[in-house]
C-alpha cells in the first residue's frame, strides 16, 4: 500500500467518495427498477408509486452532488496539501502531474459536476410540470452520471495508489514554462489571447441570438481555451512573474484563494450556457450565462489590464 | 366545480384478493353546494373523500375539479391542490399536541410564501371563524374534545380553501359541540364554500343547509 | 424557507424529549472520538517537543546489562571525533526512600557550564546562580514537593549518601507544574553535591552527552564510539524517537474496541432513526401531507431537523471533550495510550487543537449520518395520509 493513504486528507476524501458511491449505487438500482416498470400512460396509482420512489433517487443525487461539489474543493485543497509530501511538488500542478491518472481525474470531476448540475436543472423542469415529461430522460441521464462516477472512483484509487512520496516530480515552473514549445497545437501566446477574447465575444453574441447548437460547441471549446489562457498567459500577470505559469497556484492561500472565484464563475457560466442550449428552458438562463462569462473574463483580465495601463507593454 | 366520471378504486388486500372499494361512481357537485354523504363505515365514503383530497389515486375514471383532472397530478401539483383548493377535517384529533392552537395552524401556512404579518392575520381570522381564538395560546393537550375539533377546523380553513371535506367530523363530539360544529359550517357555506361531509351521524339529517344528500353502500352510490 | 425553519425550531423546542436519545448518543460518540483526537495530538506535540530537547548522542558504559559510571577520560576522546561539537558529562541517579518505597531522580548541574539540554538551559535562565550556590540548595519537582509536604520537610531534607554521612539540602524552589518534559519526580542540585549524595567518585560521570549538529555525521560518530568502547551503549536521538513512537503506538486491541464502540454507537443512532418510521413521526408527516406539504419538502425538512440535532450534539461533544481532556486530564481514557505514564508522570495535557482536526471530525461524522438517514427519512415522507389517519 502506498504511504500516501496515511494522509488524513486522502483517507477522508476516499472514505466520503465511497459513501457517495454507495448512496448512488442504491439510487442506480432503484432507477433501473423504475425504468423497467414505467409506462408513460399507465394507471395513475402505479405511476404515483414509481414517482414516490423517484424521490429517493432525487434526494440521494442532490445530497451527493452537494457533497461532490464540496469534495472537489476539498480535493484541490488536498492536492495542494500533498505537495509538501511529494518531492519536487510545490503546488497541485506537481501532484496532478505525478502520474498519468491526475489530469483525467480532474477533467472527470469537472464533467461530473457539470452533468450533475444539468441533471438538477432537468429534474427541476420535470418536477414542476404536471405530468413529468422528462421522467425517463432524467433517469437515463442519471445512469450516465452514475457510470461517470464509477469511472471516477477507479481513476481516483489508481491516482492515489500510484502517488509516490519518494519519486521526485516536476512542478508548474517546469511543466508549463518552456514557452511556445510546451503549448499544444503550436499556439503562441498572442494567438491564444486573441482567440480567448474573440471567443468570449462570440459566445456573448451567440447567447444573445440563442443559437443552441453553436452555444453548446463553443461553451465547451471556450472552457478549454480558458484553461490554456489562464495557464500560459493570465497566470503570469497574477503571479507577476513571466516564468511562473500555473493554473493551480491561484487556488492557494498566497493569492487569497482567488482561483476558486475565477474557476467557479467559469464553471457556472458554462453550466448555464449548456443548460440553455441543451434544454432551452428559460430566458433567465441565457442572461445568467452571459453575466457569469463577463464576471469570469473581468476577474481574469483585471491584473493584465492593470499591468498594461501602468507599463504600456506586455510582461 | 367537481365532476366525477366512472370512478373505480381497487385495493389489494394482504391475502392477495382485490377489494373494490368504489364502483363506477359518477357525481357532480356545484360550487357552494353542501353535500351529505351517508353510509356505514367501510362503505367507501372515506375512500371517496381521500380521492377528492388527492391523497389517493383512483384505479380508473376521472375526477375533475375546476376543469383539471386531479387523478393524473404529480406529487407537486397534488400538494399544491391540497394546500390551496381543499381543506380536510378528520374524525380523530390529528394535531401537534405539544404545540399551542396558534402554532398548530403554522404547518398549513409556512409552505406558502407569506410574511409574518400575513401569517398572523390568517391565524387570527381562522381561529375567530372556528370560535377558538380565546384559546390561541393554550397547548392542544390541555383542550377539551370540542375545542380540539375546532382547532382542526381552524387549521383546515386557514388557507381559505374553496372545497371543505369532512370525514366523520362529529364522531367524537357530544350533541352540544356537534351543533356548534354545524353552526360553523353554516358560516362557511354563507362564504360560498363547497362542503362535502361523509358521516353516519343522524344529527345532520335535520340540518337545513343541506343541498344534496347521497348514500353510499358497498362502493356504489344510491 | 425561513418560515419553515422557524416552524422546525418551534417543533424541536416543544418536544425536546423526543430527540434526547439521539442527541445523547451522538454527543457521547463525538465526545469519545474528539477525546482520542485531542489526547493523541497533544501527546504527539509533547513528544516532538521532548525529542527536540534531547541530546543528539548519549554515551553510557554498560556491564552485565547494568549501567556503570563512565570515566571522564571518555569525554576528551569523544570530543576528538570529527563532527562532535560539544561533549558534557552528566551526573544523575536515583535516590531511594526506603520507608515509603518512593524514589526520586537526582540531577546534578554544573551551573557555570553551557547546557546541551535545552530544557535545562531555559530553566537555569530564571535562577540567581550566586544565591543558589551560597549554600546546599535544591530545586524539586511538583511530585517531590507533594511527598515532602506530606512528611513535613518544608524547609530542607537530609539525604543519606552511601558513605553513611548526612547531607542536609535546603529546598530553594519548586519546578512549575507545567514543565512536564522534566519529570515531576526530579531533584536538581549542584553537580558536586549530587556526586556526593549518589556516591559517584571523582573522575567519573553518570554518562556523556554529545552535540553533533550535522545529522549525517551522527552515524559515523556512533560507529567510532562503538569501536573504541565496546563496553558501551550509545543512544542516538533517532533511537529515542523510535522508542517514543513505540510507546505512542496504539495498543491494537484497545483501539479496536474503541472503534467498535464508535461503530456500534453509530449503528444504534441509525437504528433509532430507522425506527422513527413507526412512531408518531408518521402521524406528523400524515398531518403535513394532508395540509399540502410536498414529499420533497418533508424530506428536506426532516433532514434539516436531524442535521440541527447532530450539529448541536457535535458542539456538545467537542466541548465535553475539551473539558475532559484539558481540564480533567482525561481520567481512564489516557491509559489506552500505552506507556503514557512512563513518559511523564502526573502529567497534564498541553492544549493542541487544530481547526483542521475539528472540521475533519465534523465531516467524518455528519456526512455518513446524513447519507445513512436519507432512506428512513424518505420512507417516512412517502407515508400516505390516508394510511395513518384511519
Amino acid at each position: 500500500m502506498s504511504s500516501i493513504f496515511l494522509s488524513a486528507h486522502v483517507t477522508i476524501t476516499l472514505f466520503i467518495a465511497l459513501l457517495v458511491l454507495i448512496a448512488l449505487t442504491i439510487a442506480a438500482f432503484n432507477t433501473v427498477q423504475i425504468l423497467k416498470q414505467y409506462r408513460p400512460n399507465a394507471v395513475s396509482q402505479m405511476q404515483y408509486e414509481l414517482e414516490k420512489r423517484s424521490y429517493l433517487i432525487t434526494t440521494l443525487i442532490q445530497l451527493s452532488l452537494l457533497i461532490n461539489i464540496f469534495l472537489l474543493g476539498f480535493f484541490i485543497y488536498t492536492l495542494n496539501d500533498l505537495a509538501s509530501l511529494i518531492p519536487g511538488a510545490m503546488c497541485a500542478a506537481g501532484v496532478v502531474g505525478a502520474n498519468p491518472f491526475g489530469n483525467p481525474l480532474l477533467i472527470l470531476k469537472i464533467i461530473i459536476i457539470l452533468c450533475s448540475l444539468l441533471w438538477l436543472s432537468l429534474n427541476h423542469q420535470d418536477y414542476y410540470s404536471k405530468q413529468h415529461p422528462y421522467f425517463k430522460k432524467k433517469l437515463y441521464f442519471f445512469l450516465f452520471i452514475y457510470f461517470l462516477i464509477l469511472l471516477n472512483a477507479i481513476v481516483e484509487i489508481n491516482f492515489f495508489a500510484n502517488l509516490s512520496t519518494l519519486t521526485p516530480v516536476l512542478c508548474c515552473s517546469n511543466i508549463y514554462a518552456k514557452t511556445t514549445t510546451a503549448m499544444p497545437f503550436h499556439l503562441t501566446t498572442g494567438v491564444l489571447v486573441t482567440l480567448f477574447y474573440a471567443m468570449f465575444f462570440l459566445l456573448l453574441f451567440l447567447l444573445h441570438l440563442k443559437k443552441r447548437v453553436l452555444i453548446t460547441a463553443f461553451s465547451i471549446l471556450f472552457l478549454y481555451v480558458s484553461y490554456l489562457s489562464i495557464t500560459y498567459f493570465f497566470s503570469t500577470y497574477i503571479y507577476e512573474l513571466p516564468t511562473h505559469k500555473c493554473p493551480y497556484c491561484i487556488l492557494g492561500f498566497d493569492y487569497y484563494y482567488v482561483g476558486y472565484f475565477i474557476y467557479g464563475a467559469l464553471l457556472l457560466a458554462t453550466f448555464y450556457a449548456l443548460n440553455t442550449a441543451l434544454f432551452n428552458f428559460e430566458d433567465k438562463s441565457y442572461k445568467r450565462a452571459s453575466y457569469l462569462y463577463m464576471v469570469f473574463v473581468f476577474l481574469i483580465s483585471i491584473k493584465f489590464i492593470y499591468y498594461l495601463l501602468i507599463n504600456h507593454t506586455l510582461l | 366545480m367537481i365532476q366525477i366520471q366512472n370512478l373505480n378504486k381497487d385495493f389489494k388486500e394482504k391475502n392477495g384478493e382485490i377489494f373494490h372499494a368504489l364502483k363506477n361512481i359518477t357525481l357532480s357537485v356545484a360550487q357552494g353546494e353542501f353535500v351529505l354523504l351517508k353510509g356505514v363505515s367501510g362503505s367507501g365514503k372515506s375512500t371517496l373523500l381521500h380521492i377528492l383530497a388527492s391523497q389517493l389515486k383512483p384505479t380508473s375514471g376521472s375526477v375533475e375539479v375546476a376543469g383539471e383532472n386531479i387523478a393524473s397530478y404529480s406529487d407537486y401539483h397534488a400538494s399544491l391542490y391540497r394546500r390551496d383548493i381543499t381543506a380536510y377535517i378528520t374524525q380523530s384529533f390529528h394535531l401537534f399536541n405539544a404545540l399551542t392552537v396558534e402554532e398548530n395552524l403554522l404547518p398549513a401556512l409556512v409552505i406558502k410564501d407569506l410574511n409574518a404579518v400575513q401569517i398572523n392575520a390568517a391565524q387570527q381570522k381562522a381561529m375567530e371563524l372556528a370560535n377558538i381564538a380565546h384559546k390561541a395560546k393554550q397547548k392542544v393537550s390541555n383542550l377539551s374534545g370540542g375545542e380540539k375539533q375546532r382547532a382542526i377546523i381552524a387549521r383546515a380553513i386557514v388557507s381559505d380553501a374553496q372545497i371543505i371535506l369532512c370525514d366523520e367530523p362529529t364522531a367524537n363530539l357530544d350533541k352540544e359541540n356537534s351543533l356548534l360544529f354545524i353552526e360553523i359550517l353554516t358560516k362557511l357555506k354563507a362564504k360560498g364554500k363547497t362542503i362535502i361531509i361523509a358521516t353516519h351521524d343522524p344529527i345532520f339529517d335535520t340540518c337545513k343547509i343541506i343541498d344534496k344528500s347521497l348514500s353510499i353502500k358497498e362502493g356504489t352510490l344510491e | 424557507m425561513r418560515n419553515k425553519f422557524n416552524f422546525l425550531l418551534i417543533l424541536l423546542r416543544s418536544n425536546p424529549k423526543k430527540h434526547l436519545g439521539i442527541f445523547i448518543l451522538s454527543s457521547v460518540l463525538i465526545w469519545l472520538l474528539a477525546s482520542v483526537l485531542f489526547i493523541s495530538s497533544s501527546i504527539q506535540k509533547d513528544i516532538f517537543a521532548t525529542l527536540d530537547a534531547q541530546a543528539d548522542i548519549t554515551l553510557q558504559r554498560y556491564k552485565d546489562g547494568l549501567r556503570l559510571d563512565t570515566p571522564q577520560s571518555w569525554l576528551d576522546e569523544a570530543l576528538a571525533i570529527q563532527g562532535v561539537e560539544k561533549a558534557q558529562g552528566r551526573i544523575y541517579g536515583i535516590h531511594y526512600y526506603e520507608p515509603k518505597e518512593e524514589h526520586f531522580t537526582i540531577v546534578g548541574i554544573d551551573f557555570y557550564d553551557e547546557q546541551i539540554e535545552q530544557e535545562l538551559q531555559t530553566l537555569l535562565k530564571s535562577i540567581d546562580i550566586e544565591k543558589f550556590l551560597s549554600r546546599k540548595n535544591m530545586i524539586i519537582g511538583s511530585g517531590v514537593k507533594e511527598f515532602f509536604d506530606t512528611y513535613a520537610y518544608t524547609n530542607s531534607y537530609t539525604f543519606r549518601p552511601p558513605d553513611r554521612s548526612k547531607e542536609k539540602v535546603y529546598i530553594y524552589d519548586t519546578l512549575p507544574k507545567e514543565t512536564n518534559l522534566i519529570g515531576s519526580d526530579v531533584i536538581l542540585m549542584d553537580s558536586d553535591e549530587a556526586r556526593k549524595i549518589l556516591g559517584i567518585p571523582e573522575g567519573y560521570v553518570s554518562d556523556i552527552i554529545l552535540k553533533v549538529p550535522n545529522k549525517k555525521e551522527r552515524q559515523m560518530v556512533y560507529e567510532k564510539l562503538l569501536i573504541s568502547h565496546f563496553d558501551s551503549r550509545i543512544i542516538t536521538k533517532e533511537d529515542i524517537a523510535k522508542h517514543y513512537k513505540n510507546l505512542f503506538n496504539y495498543k491494537g486491541g484497545v483501539f479496536l474496541i474503541l472503534y467498535l464502540i464508535a461503530l456500534s454507537t453509530f449503528l444504534l443512532i441509525l437504528y433509532q432513526r430507522y425506527s422513527m418510521i413507526k412512531t408518531e413521526d408518521a402521524k406528523e408527516v400524515a398531518i403535513l401531507r394532508s395540509l399540502g406539504w410536498q414529499i420533497k419538502e418533508i424530506i428536506w425538512f426532516k433532514l434539516l431537523e436531524n442535521f440541527i440535532i447532530v450539529f448541536f450534539a457535535y458542539l456538545t461533544g467537542v466541548t465535553a471533550a475539551l473539558i475532559y481532556v484539558y481540564y480533567l486530564s482525561a481520567p481512564l481514557l489516557k491509559y489506552i495510550f500505552v506507556g503514557y505514564q512512563n513518559l511523564n508522570n502526573k502529567a497534564s495535557f498541553s492544549p493542541s487543537i487544530s481547526t483542521n482536526d475539528l472540521s475533519l471530525l465534523f465531516i467524518l461524522f455528519v456526512t455518513p449520518f446524513l447519507l445513512a438517514i436519507v432512506i428512513p427519512v424518505w420512507k417516512l415522507a412517502i407515508t400516505e395520509a390516508n394510511e395513518v389517519m384511519k
